[in-house]
Formats: structure tokens, C-alpha cells, sequence
């Protein structure tokens, strides 16, 4: 009895662990329905023998499902066929469930992709389908006319359509700067902000920021004209309580868009950039100092003092930034134009006073190491960049790649299409011409006038090692210095040094 | 009824096993194929097929060789070890109170059962802001109710971080535990200490000769319990810390490996769930066999 017992529970024990730990490997045993891909049987089981659809598209961003939903029952209306189109949740991450479908017997068409990092996964396991092998002419068009900049490549073929453009840099609310220096001067100021040399930039932080503390009234000087504050705080201005909002929590606040300005510097774009040699990297050292100058003057003059309270994720996440920006506690706040429905969430009164101005690095003409790029055209630009992709499967059958060719070039061209990605998902298309377009709501219209002027850069760091901006950098920053109250000079060096090191290590460069 | 049992094991038996042989065995042997190969989510690199795509070792040897993975394996460790003790001793404490109890002992029971019911998730996130405002801003502060540094921005540092995830988990589990303890104290027959305390024991004595004798079935099933669940420990850590300042632990590791890199890869997340797999096998089954050589059979 003893023995029988002992031989049983030691069984019960195994079977728990094989069950425990088995659930623990979720998500790792994806069915092997997908090697049926071939040619050959994948014309066999086309789609319209099913009688489900004869187009499927996988929609990544949430916030247009309705709209991408509508597309393609109008685009199904007007050719006559079936149109799947799925969205996943708003702010969900889709690669797994992507991943999922692509190992289904129903492939999508067209599927998402964020850059060329993310690309190399579909182009190895040939799901990314090459423009060269477009058989619709009038696609073949579209994809020629895609501006070099906006291009999905791996380096030797193009791949994706883009989504939009969208783009970021400091927010501001236009009332808040009437506020603080006067409403007739609120034009004057925008102008002479943009072309703002770094130094008055930072010398108007610490006035601004005397100001608000201590309620100094000061001059701040940009690009050589004088702005006074007014004497006493009025209006927006009372409730004041830092120049910087900042997702301090957030690794992203420290990598992605942030040192992105000072990667834009070192390389051309995200191409360059993931072709960085370690020579280039180190090359790039002066504007990863710049960075780390310029982070330490947004973080030192934040709604919350540098520390440990600057990365606690309860009170300085993504939504409390938002939220302070949108209470008028801070001045400017660092985000894209993607962030518009939650400042408007938060307070929609400021909605339509919001305006982009460019984050500035103190860069010199040296640590430029972009052909013709100069230190006044950084200054004054911000970054507008295609945020996504539409891919065509490679896998699926040649009647629905057709399909797929037809249905972009319907939604990049035909006013119907137009109409539904301007209006209705209130993108600003890639090929947008900025003349006559309205993006029809603050932020939208602020990055047109920067693509007009033609201040733009690039997101060059999109080009890094997967991973490197956010989870290595950024957790870096984080843990190392957004926690401490003091930074140094020798600092600067320091974050610029792991900028180089981590990178390259990432890349495997040496 | 015994014998209803015997008679009918298979048919009673099958859709347990039928089940558990689709959802567990089928998909635990792909995972291991697919340990050995260089699966990428959607395609095997090298080849259409997973025969094609196999290397042998590497993905093993990729994952010993990785720092991160290193790093959550000593760390699960820690974890694991000072989760299993803190646990253990709070849990027998609660249930030897609960045990004692003359008036109300079911509601007190419940009562410290209920945490047990919130998902790992929930539980990561509450605690976050117990840590990151009543601990860190209301009660430890330099100018809270009495100044401990030590209990202040526990998530923001890694030796403090553990014990975070430990005060979590044992507040999670504790309860758990302690209902096995009860039901184990109370099939301990009367007479058994009622001898002792005639034969002069004291309650130390007692404790020490006759309630751990008794209760050591129950420790093996907590025993158990507790180390294969530090040791899997995910959403609470996912919630809690996310990984940063060091505190990713194994089960997180191997989920965060596919974003890493790219493109994403899943044979090396796969090989790191194996060789997982075979650690708490190991790990439980010794654990299993010392303690039930323990045991004393009535």
C-alpha cells in the first residue's frame, strides 16, 4: 500500500509538472498547417473555393478598424467581391497574432509591417512579396512614385505601401504661450522658436522654469528677438508646474523618438543606419552627446523632479504625462501626433490649440555626419515618418495578390479611397500633397505645414538593432540615470559611449 | 463504489487522457522538435520543413551561452528560494492560528484564502501602486508615517525588488497553503498529543515530534506547490517589474525572447522552455522523493 502510494503520487507529481510547465511554453507550437504554402497547392485551395472571401486584409491599427472595415466593403461593392478585413484591439500588440494567421490555412493578402527590422522576418520566410513581381500595372505606378524616403526595403527590393505619415516633436498649446507672452505675440514666437538657436532654447527653459518656480518674470530671447512674460501669472499659466511633461516611466521616453533626433544626425535614414559600420557609430559620438545634454534639460526641468520619482510608473507613465500636458502643468510635451485623441480625451478644450515645434539638440556642423544635412535645418524640423506598412503576401494565390495590388492602389488613388483614409481613419497619406490637403485637426495640419516647408527628417532609428531602442537604451537610461537627481558632464560621455557600444554590440559590429 | 471505479477506470479515464495527450503531450513533443531547430514563428529557417532546419544543439547552447538568460535563471533561483521558505512559514503560522481558533475560523480562512482568487496580473498591478504610493509616498517616506528606506521605490532597485515579488507572492499564496496545512493539522488524531502532553512534552516538543511527523504529506504538496510556482512565477513579474533593474525572471525571459530580436527567434525561446521544463522536473522530484521518505504512515 505504502509503495503503491508513493509510485502514485510521484506519477500525480510528474503529470502536474509536464502540465504546468507545458502551459508555461504557450504560443511556441503554432500547428504545422503552413509548409502547404507551395505554389501549387496553394492555387488548389484559393480562397473563393472556400465561398469566405476573396480578399483578406490584416489591419494592425486599431484605431481605424471601423474605418479599414468600411474601405474594404466599398472597395468589395465596387469590384464585386469579398472583402475580410480584420483589426485587432487598439494598442494590442499584433505580431503573435499575425504570426498566427500566417501559419493558417487562410493566409491574409495584406498584412502590416512596421520597418525594416520588423520586415526581415516575412522577407526570410517569404511572405513579404516583392514590388518587382507586381503584375498590376497600375500598382507598378504607385510603388515607382513612392517618395525614397517613405520605402520599405531590406536593402535590395521594396516591399511596402505606407500607411500615413506622422510625425513628432515638443507639443505645445498655442493659448498657454499667449499666456506667457501675450497673445500678440503668439505668431512672432512660434517663428522665432523654430529657428532658435539650442542655447536660447535652453537659456528660455531655465527662465521659463524660474518663472514657474519662483514666479520671476524674465525675457527669454529667441533667434535674437525678445519675448517678456508677463509680470504675473495669468490664465493657463497659474497652473504651471514645469516646462517638460514627461512619460518618465516609459522606456521609450529615453530611446525611440527622443534619440532619434541625434541618430538622424549620423545617418541619412533608417537604411543607413542599419547598415551602420562601428566607424560610423563612433563617428556619431558628438550627437549622442548632444542628446544626452539635451535629455538632461528636459529631464531636470520636468512637472516632477528628476529621481526616483521621475520613473515610477504609477505617477509618471505614458497617460499621466498626457494628462499633465493636457491639465496645462507643463508647457511642452514630447509626443506624436498619434497622441491627439488623448490629449483630447484628457481636455478637449486644447485640442485645436496644439502645435508641433521641433525638439532641439545642441549639435554642431562636426557631429553632422549626414551629407548636406546642416545644424539650422535640425533645428527647425521635426521628424515625419511612415509609421506603417501594407505588405502583400507572398503565399497566397495570384487571383487575390492581383486582388491585393488592386485594392491599394484603390485606396492610394481613387478619391473613394482617399476619402476614407483622410477622413475616416484621419491619416495624412504618404503621397499627400501639402497644398491641398487638411489633415482637419491640429497636430495633422501642424505636420503638413512642416512637409510644406520642407522641414522634415527621417526616423533613423528605426535602422537600429531590433530591440536596441527601447529595451536596451531606454531600460539603460532608466535605470542608470533618470533615477539620479545629478548628472555630469563626464555623463554625457558615458550615455554616448553605451549608445555606441550597446548598438554595436546588437549588430555583432566590431 | 471502490470497485465501480476499477471496473469503469478507462471509460472514466479517457477524456481526461484524450484531452491531456491533445493539448499537453502533442503540442510538449513539437516543442521540443521544434527546440532543435531554427523555427521562427511562421517559417523554419533553412528550409521549408523542420527536418530541414535542424542545428542540432545550437539553440541550447544559445541559451546557456546568453547573459539574460543567465541572469533570470539566478535570479528565479533567489527568488525561488527565499518565496519557498517565507511562504512555507507564514502559511504553517496562519494555519497553525486557524487550527487554534475557537470562534469563526471558516470567515478567517476565508478571509486570507480570497487572494488566491485575483489573477497574477490584477495582483502585479495593485501592488505596484501599494509600492510605488502607500509604501514609497504614505507610510515610508522621509516624511511619511515612520522613514524605512528600505521599503521605499522597492520596484526601482533589484535586491529590494525580490522581496517585493516575495511579499506579493507570499500574499497570494499564503492563504492557499495554509488551507492544506488545516486540513493536514486536523487529521492528526487527538490522542496523539493528548499522549505527549501526559508524557510531559512541551509545546515545543509536541510541535517538533508530532505535528511535523503528521504533517509531512502536506508538506510535500506544499512543498511542491510552492517551488514549481516561484519557479514559473510570470504575470506578477511581467505587472510588478516588467523586467527592469534586472528582476526578468526565467518563464518572462523565455516569453520576451521572441521580441529581443528579429527576426523573432522562437527555436531559441523553445530550446530555453525545455531546458525550463527539465529544471522544475528535476528540482520537484527530488523534492517530492525526500519528502515523502519523510512521511509516516499511520
Amino acid at each position: 500500500m505504502k509503495k503503491t502510494k508513493r509510485i502514485l503520487s510521484l506519477l500525480l507529481v510528474a503529470v502536474m509538472v509536464f502540465a504546468l510547465a507545458s502551459c508555461g511554453s504557450k504560443g511556441s507550437d503554432n500547428s504545422k498547417t503552413s509548409s502547404t504554402g507551395s505554389e501549387a497547392s496553394g492555387a488548389a485551395e484559393k480562397p473563393t473555393a472556400t465561398g469566405d472571401y476573396d480578399l483578406y486584409i490584416f489591419n494592425t491599427k486599431g484605431e481605424n478598424a471601423d474605418a479599414m472595415e468600411a474601405a474594404g466593403k466599398a472597395f468589395g461593392e465596387e469590384k464585386g467581391v469579398t472583402v475580410k478585413v480584420f483589426s485587432l484591439g487598439s494598442g494590442t500588440n499584433s505580431d503573435d497574432t499575425l504570426r498566427t494567421e500566417m501559419n493558417s490555412k487562410n493566409k491574409p493578402a495584406i498584412f502590416s509591417t512596421m520597418n525594416s527590422q520588423a520586415l526581415v522576418e516575412w522577407v526570410e520566410g517569404g511572405f513579404a512579396m516583392d514590388h518587382a513581381k507586381a503584375t498590376n500595372e497600375e500598382f507598378k505606378k504607385l510603388v515607382s512614385e513612392i517618395p525614397e524616403g517613405f520605402n520599405l526595403t531590406d536593402g535590395t527590393a521594396n516591399y511596402g505601401v505606407p500607411y500615413n505619415v506622422e510625425g513628432y516633436g515638443y507639443i505645445a498649446d498655442t493659448q498657454m504661450l499667449s499666456d506667457l507672452f501675450g497673445a500678440d505675440k503668439l505668431d512672432s514666437f512660434l517663428a522665432a522658436f523654430k529657428t532658435a538657436t539650442y542655447e536660447e532654447f535652453e537659456a528660455m527653459v531655465h527662465t521659463l522654469e524660474a518663472y514657474i518656480k519662483e514666479g520671476t518674470a524674465g525675457t527669454v530671447t529667441l533667434s535674437g528677438t525678445d519675448f517678456a512674460t508677463a509680470a504675473e501669472k495669468t490664465g493657463k499659466a497659474t497652473s504651471l508646474e514645469g516646462v517638460f511633461s514627461v512619460a518618465g516611466s516609459e522606456k521609450w521616453t529615453y530611446g525611440d523618438h527622443f534619440v532619434n533626433i541625434a541618430v538622424d544626425a549620423v545617418f541619412a535614414n533608417s537604411k543607413a543606419a542599419s547598415q551602420a559600420t562601428l566607424a560610423d557609430l563612433e563617428a556619431g559620438k558628438g550627437a549622442f552627446k548632444a542628446y544626452a545634454k539635451a535629455l538632461d534639460l528636459k529631464t531636470a526641468n520636468a512637472t516632477t523632479e528628476r529621481g526616483p520619482e521621475l520613473i515610477n510608473a504609477t505617477t509618471n507613465g505614458y497617460d499621466p504625462s498626457v494628462a499633465n500636458f493636457a491639465n496645462s502643468k507643463a508647457i511642452f510635451l514630447k509626443q506624436g501626433n498619434w497622441a491627439y485623441e488623448n490629449i483630447k480625451k484628457a481636455n478637449a478644450e486644447i485640442a485645436d490649440n496644439l502645435t508641433f515645434l521641433p525638439v532641439k539638440m545642441p549639435f554642431t556642423q562636426d557631429d553632422i555626419k549626414v551629407e548636406g544635412l546642416t545644424v539650422d535645418h535640425m533645428l527647425e524640423s521635426i521628424p515625419v515618418f511612415v509609421p506603417n506598412y501594407y505588405v502583400i503576401n507572398d503565399k497566397v494565390s495570384d487571383e487575390e495578390k492581383e486582388l491585393a495590388q488592386e485594392f491599394l492602389v484603390w485606396l492610394n488613388t481613387s478619391e473613394a479611397g482617399q476619402k476614407f483614409v483622410v477622413e475616416d481613419m484621419a491619416f495624412i497619406p504618404y503621397n499627400a500633397d501639402p497644398a491641398t490637403t487638411s489633415a482637419g485637426y491640429s497636430l495633422g495640419d501642424s505636420i503638413i505645414s512642416y512637409i510644406a516647408d520642407g522641414k522634415t527628417l527621417t526616423n533613423a532609428y528605426a535602422g537600429a538593432p531590433a530591440g536596441w531602442s527601447t529595451d536596451t537604451f531606454g531600460q539603460y537610461m532608466m535605470e542608470n540615470y533618470v533615477n539620479k537627481t545629478e548628472w555630469t558632464d563626464a555623463d554625457y560621455d558615458t550615455i554616448a559611449d553605451y549608445i555606441i557600444s550597446s548598438w554595436a554590440e546588437m549588430a555583432n559590429l566590431s | 463504489m471502490d470497485r465501480y471505479y476499477r471496473k469503469k477506470f478507462l471509460p472514466l479515464a479517457l477524456p481526461a487522457l484524450i484531452l491531456f495527450f491533445l493539448v499537453i503531450i502533442i503540442p510538449f513533443v513539437v516543442g521540443v522538435i521544434y527546440s532543435f531547430t531554427g523555427w521562427r514563428g511562421t517559417y523554419f529557417a533553412g528550409g521549408e520543413h523542420f527536418w530541414e532546419a535542424f542545428v542540432g544543439f545550437d539553440n541550447y547552447i544559445k541559451a546557456f551561452k546568453s547573459k539574460k538568460f543567465i541572469d533570470a535563471f539566478i535570479y528565479t533561483l533567489k527568488f525561488t528560494l527565499v518565496a519557498v521558505i517565507v511562504i512555507n512559514i507564514v502559511s504553517l503560522g496562519m494555519s497553525l492560528i486557524a487550527t487554534k481558533l475557537r470562534h469563526a475560523a471558516s470567515i478567517y480562512r476565508t478571509i486570507y484564502f480570497l487572494p488566491n482568487l485575483l489573477g497574477g496580473l490584477a495582483l502585479g498591478y495593485i501592488w505596484q501602486f501599494v509600492y510605488e504610493i502607500i509604501f514609497s509616498k504614505i507610510l515610508f517616506a522621509k516624511d511619511g508615517l515612520i522613514s524605512i528606506p528600505a521599503l521605499v521605490n522597492m520596484t526601482q532597485d533589484n535586491t529590494k525588488a525580490l522581496f517585493a515579488l516575495v511579499i506579493l507572492f507570499t500574499w497570494q499564496m499564503a492563504g492557499y497553503m495554509m488551507i492544506i496545512y488545516t486540513t493536514g493539522l486536523n487529521n492528526i488524531p487527538k490522542d496523539l498529543p493528548e499522549a505527549a502532553s501526559i508524557d510531559g512534552a512541551n509545546a515545543w516538543q509536541e510541535f517538533r515530534h508530532i505535528t511535523v511527523p503528521m504533517l509531512m504529506p502536506s508538506f510535500t504538496i506544499v512543498f511542491f506547490l510552492t517551488l514549481s510556482k516561484c519557479f514559473m512565477l510570470l504575470d506578477q513579474n511581467v505587472a510588478l517589474t516588467d523586467g527592469n533593474f534586472g528582476t526578468r525572471m526565467l518563464a518572462m525571459q523565455i516569453l520576451r525572447t521572441t521580441r529581443d530580436g528579429s527576426p523573432p527567434d522562437y527555436g531559441l525561446a523553445q530550446a530555453q522552455a525545455v531546458i525550463f521544463f527539465v529544471l522544475i522536473a528535476v528540482v520537484s522530484l527530488i523534492q517530492v522523493s525526500i519528502t515523502s521518505k519523510q512521511e509516516v504512515e499511520m
